[in-house]
């Protein structure tokens, strides 16, 4: 049953000076699907991350495809080019911009981004309307529209959260990988968050790959969870088949 | 005296256009590179032999010749352009291999003292020890059609003085064309935090590429036309303290702002004039005239470290990018038919 | 045909040993506060200065010049430290600002040097000390000072080295090094610790800069112009490895002498180039070894521990890996 992956993770390990981090992943994730990775603090999840989004470069050997061409040698802005977009634990955010221009950044072939371009106005007023239509769409739906002309540092967590989303989604990518998206955050926008990722697979068949720690939540909405432990994955499969796993049970579940 | 005095303030701000855009992309180091540089462009920017004979036939020839003397003037910043936009491109390279953030500061910083070094002791670029002397301003020739009189000297400078702020002013805008578009959001977002930006598909080490380009040039241009004013390239009139004024300038006026640049530039430039004055009618007084000078530096030192201190931002704010997308949004207000923001801290 | 050679390495090693003594105060301020300080140069000039003044009192005393300099450079330090640097490391600001903040204090310090020694009648002055001969060794004269230098850029590396190993203070220090926050929690009196390490740091600027001011002439400009090559220095290093300081300084020091002989004899260069050397080295550095020649001291020193244990001890076993 070879289902049609988007991303194939073989072999790939990294190291720091002695500790390996991630040690031989190997897994592949579903187009379109929604696709969970839990596992305890430390266990090499966001390293794993890292190296899928060109962050990171992993050790020798194994190899990381999306959507049939090899990115592990690619930087992270050429990945982002393919159609792989990240967001990051702790919202990183451009903090000398408002929320608004820090999402409509986020879109991709922006005629005006050339420096020859850019004096010259008519060139890419346009383009810029429609993005900026976009990206305030983009936040309504996420229930953030009324943020745009606020300062990216003078909102609250949650709201920054959100607007990494946003801006995650802006980017029009074909897959997504989101670190701890409710980390902090209200357990009813936690809903609301898993809601607007639902609602986004099913509109646009984007691919989630999600880090999460809010197992309630999580399982409600994936379709495949990754169980990862001490850089190793030890199990993949749907929620009801990762509950009954036993090593995952006492390992992480603690039961 | 005075007049050409409160004239020469444009030409500050020139030069330092460039930087605010390295402010924009958060490179304290490029107004280094540019600053320090500015030597080799005015070296280029005149291009001629350098004995005393040459001096005065030039003279002579600026005099009779209106159309040579401004066409020479004009390849001259031309040139003086592309050398500085060449300069830019090469030290890029090395420089933005470095490991760490501050490194490419010091890089530059010292590729501009060997540029100066390199130039004093290769008498082919720029005549030593001395500079090339009598380089006359483009408009000379206008002094002969003037009546003789006190005013007759002035007038070439006093035209002179218009058009540097007339070039002043058209870099201002396309400095400000180039921040209130996609590309400014481009380069705040590469200043405010590189990582994230390139996860977003910006091509970070191309921005910073561009940005030293661009400032270069601009510097390039900058010391061309100081050149040309003042009549003398040496490269004793670059030392880094010049690169230290233009930084206490930009972050005077307002960090990544350019109507703040022109405030910072305009105070420093008035601290700057003053003092040479004020040690010149001074002289009687002092020790050593060039105390004033030296009390100068060390105001503008504290000043900055003042800034740091207490006002990192300046003294106008950052503004936002300001493309047309606003004419969307009522950004003094809250838009009436957007649903208010989601609190992510309410309490269940 | 090469009988310059044995002088031109006298002088280098001199150099080199200079920039060691400066230059591991720099490398101080890098590795335990991050903070690469363009106003260590000046500690430099004030050391040369103080030199002149006080030898002008006590003429050929080089005990108290020496103890003199690093007293008021050290205080510099702490002046500095606590005018500028607190205030913004404590706001958490970033790397830019502390190096713009670095800049404005060099500026401020030259400058005021410059004014001291305008009023001083110093603007270009020498220090009061003899200079004597104290043998000969390959046909050129080996003389105090040169001696001196050297003797003192070993006898400090080592004492520094003890000093880091041996000692809490030393320790805590490498432990700020390494983790500030896990240091603070830790029990480790981080204030007082990092006051101790602007006395050190400013005190071997003073130092270095007085014993260079010996054989120059003194000039508010002295510490600046050897900026580059200081930094040279530390990047050659690695920015935080002591052992790599030492070995970085006498290689800026043959660069600059011995070198610049070397290029001047048989190419005929100028010696006006003679600061561009430490940049061309810096760029070659940068390009083959960004992280410099001895990036981490921690391990070269495990191995070795290591090497002797088993030398000794055959049966004892391998630790395994500790990060």
């Amino acid at each position: 049953m070879k289902d049609d992956a988007i991303l194939s993770v073989e072999n790939i390990s990294k190291t720091f000076g002695g500790l390996k981090a991630v040690d031989s992943v190997t897994f592949p994730v579903r187009r379109g699907s929604i696709t969970g990775l839990i596992g305890m603090n430390g266990s090499g999840k966001s390293t794993l991350f890292d190296l899928i989004s060109g962050v990171l470069k992993k050790d020798r050997g194994g190899s990381v495809m999306f959507d049939g061409k090899a990115i592990d040698r690619l930087p992270p802005h050429k990945i982002f080019a393919l159609g792989l977009g990240r967001t990051f634990q702790t919202p990183r955010l451009f903090t000398g911009m408002t929320v608004l221009e820090n999402t409509m950044l986020a879109a991709k072939g922006q005629r005006g981004e050339s420096p020859l371009v850019a004096p010259f106005h008519s060139r890419w007023e346009g383009q810029e309307l429609e993005l900026a239509k976009k990206a305030h769409d983009q936040m309504e739906r996420l229930e953030i529209g009324g943020l745009y002309g606020k300062w990216s540092n003078e909102i609250s967590g949650g709201q920054m959260k959100l607007v990494q989303l946003s801006n995650g989604i802006m980017g029009d990518p074909k897959m997504l990988l989101l670190d701890e998206p409710t980390a902090g955050v209200a357990p009813r926008l936690a809903q609301d968050i898993f809601q607007s990722i639902t609602d986004e697979r099913g509109k646009r068949g984007t691919t989630f790959f999600i880090i999460e720690h809010r197992l309630g939540v999580l399982f409600k909405h994936v379709d495949t969870i990754l169980f990862m432990h001490q850089g190793r994955i030890l199990a993949q499969g749907s929620p009801e088949e990762i509950v009954k796993d036993q090593t995952l049970r006492e390992a992480y579940l603690g039961m | 005296m005075g007049i050409s005095l409160n004239l020469e303030y444009g030409y500050a701000g020139q030069p330092n256009f460039g930087q605010v855009l390295f402010f924009g992309l958060g490179a304290v180091v490029g107004a280094t590179v540019a600053a320090d540089l500015l030597p080799m462009f005015a070296g280029m920017a005149v291009g001629n032999i350098c004995d005393v004979s040459a001096e005065l036939s030039r003279q002579i020839i600026a005099l009779a010749y209106p159309a040579i003397s401004v066409a020479v003037w004009v390849i001259a910043l031309l040139l003086a352009m592309v050398a500085g936009g060449i300069v830019g491109v090469v030290v890029s390279y090395p420089a933005l291999r470095v490991k760490q953030e501050w490194f490419l500061s010091m890089i530059l910083l010292v590729s501009g003292e060997a540029f100066r070094i390199i130039v004093t002791n290769t008498p082919q670029i720029g005549c030593g020890f001395n500079g090339i002397a009598g380089i006359t301003t483009p408009f000379y020739w206008l002094s002969s059609y003037f009546p003789s009189g006190p005013l007759q000297p002035q007038v070439p400078t006093g035209v002179y003085s218009v058009i540097i702020v007339a070039l002043a002013l058209a870099c201002f805008v396309v400095a400000q064309r180039i921040g209130n578009s996609p590309y400014g959001r481009l380069l705040k977002s590469v200043r405010d935090d590189k990582t994230a930006a390139e996860s977003l598909g910006k091509d970070v080490s191309r921005v910073r590429k561009q940005i030293m380009v661009i400032g270069s040039i601009m510097a390039g241009l900058a010391g061309a036309l100081y050149v040309y004013y003042i009549g003398i390239a040496s490269s004793d009139d670059f030392i880094p303290a010049v690169t230290f004024s233009v930084w206490v300038m930009m972050i005077l006026g307002g960090y990544a702002n350019n109507r703040g640049l022109l405030v910072g530039a305009f105070i420093i430039t008035l601290l700057d004039r003053g003092s040479l004055v004020s040690g010149i009618l001074l002289e009687s007084y002092l020790p050593n005239p060039n105390l004033i000078i030296y009390g100068r530096y060390m105001v503008e030192a504290v000043i900055l470290l003042l800034l740091l201190l207490f006002r990192q931002k300046g003294i106008l704010p950052e503004t936002r990018v300001k493309t047309k997308a606003y004419t969307l949004f009522d950004f003094g207000g809250v838009r009436a038919s957007s649903t208010p923001a989601r609190d992510g801290e309410r309490k269940p | 045909m090469l009988e310059w050679l044995p002088g031109s390495i006298l002088v280098s090693l001199f150099n080199g040993s200079i920039y060691v003594v400066v230059s591991l105060g720099l490398t101080l301020t890098l590795a335990v506060i991050k903070l690469p300080n363009f106003a260590h140069a000046e500690f430099l000039t004030v050391g040369a200065y103080t030199g002149v003044v006080v030898s002008s009192i006590y003429p050929n005393n080089l005990l108290i010049i020496g103890v003199a300099a690093f007293l008021v450079c050290a205080g510099l330090a702490l002046v500095i430290h606590h005018v500028a640097f607190k205030p913004l490391m404590d706001r958490r600001v970033s790397i830019y600002i502390l190096v713009l903040a670095s800049f404005a204090v060099a500026q401020f310090i030259r400058y005021g040097v410059f004014t001291w020694a305008s009023f001083a009648g110093l603007l270009s002055a020498t220090q009061n000390i003899r200079i004597y001969s104290i043998g000969e060794i390959f046909d050129t004269r080996l003389t105090n000072v040169y001696a001196l230098a050297i003797v003192l850029a070993i006898a400090i590396a080592l004492l520094l080295q003890a000093f880091f190993y041996f000692t809490i203070l030393g320790k805590s220090m490498r432990a700020i090094a390494s983790n500030i926050d896990l240091a603070r929690i830790s029990g480790v009196n981080v204030p007082r610790v990092i006051d101790i390490m602007w006395i050190l740091a400013g005190g071997l600027g003073g130092l270095g800069g007085v014993v260079f001011g010996i054989y120059t002439t003194v000039t508010p400009v002295l510490g600046f112009s050897t900026l580059l090559d200081i930094f040279a220095v530390v990047i050659i290093a690695g920015l935080t490895s002591f052992t790599g300081t030492i070995i970085g300084g006498y290689i800026v020091g043959f660069s600059q002498v011995t070198l610049m002989d070397f290029l001047n004899h048989y190419f005929n260069v100028s010696f006006g180039y003679q600061p561009l050397l430490p940049f061309a080295l810096i760029i070659v550095i940068l390009l083959l070894k960004p992280n410099g020649l001895a990036p981490n001291t921690q391990t070269g020193l495990q191995r070795i521990r290591r090497l002797l244990a088993r030398g000794s001890n055959p049966s004892n076993q391998m630790r395994g890996p500790q990060e």
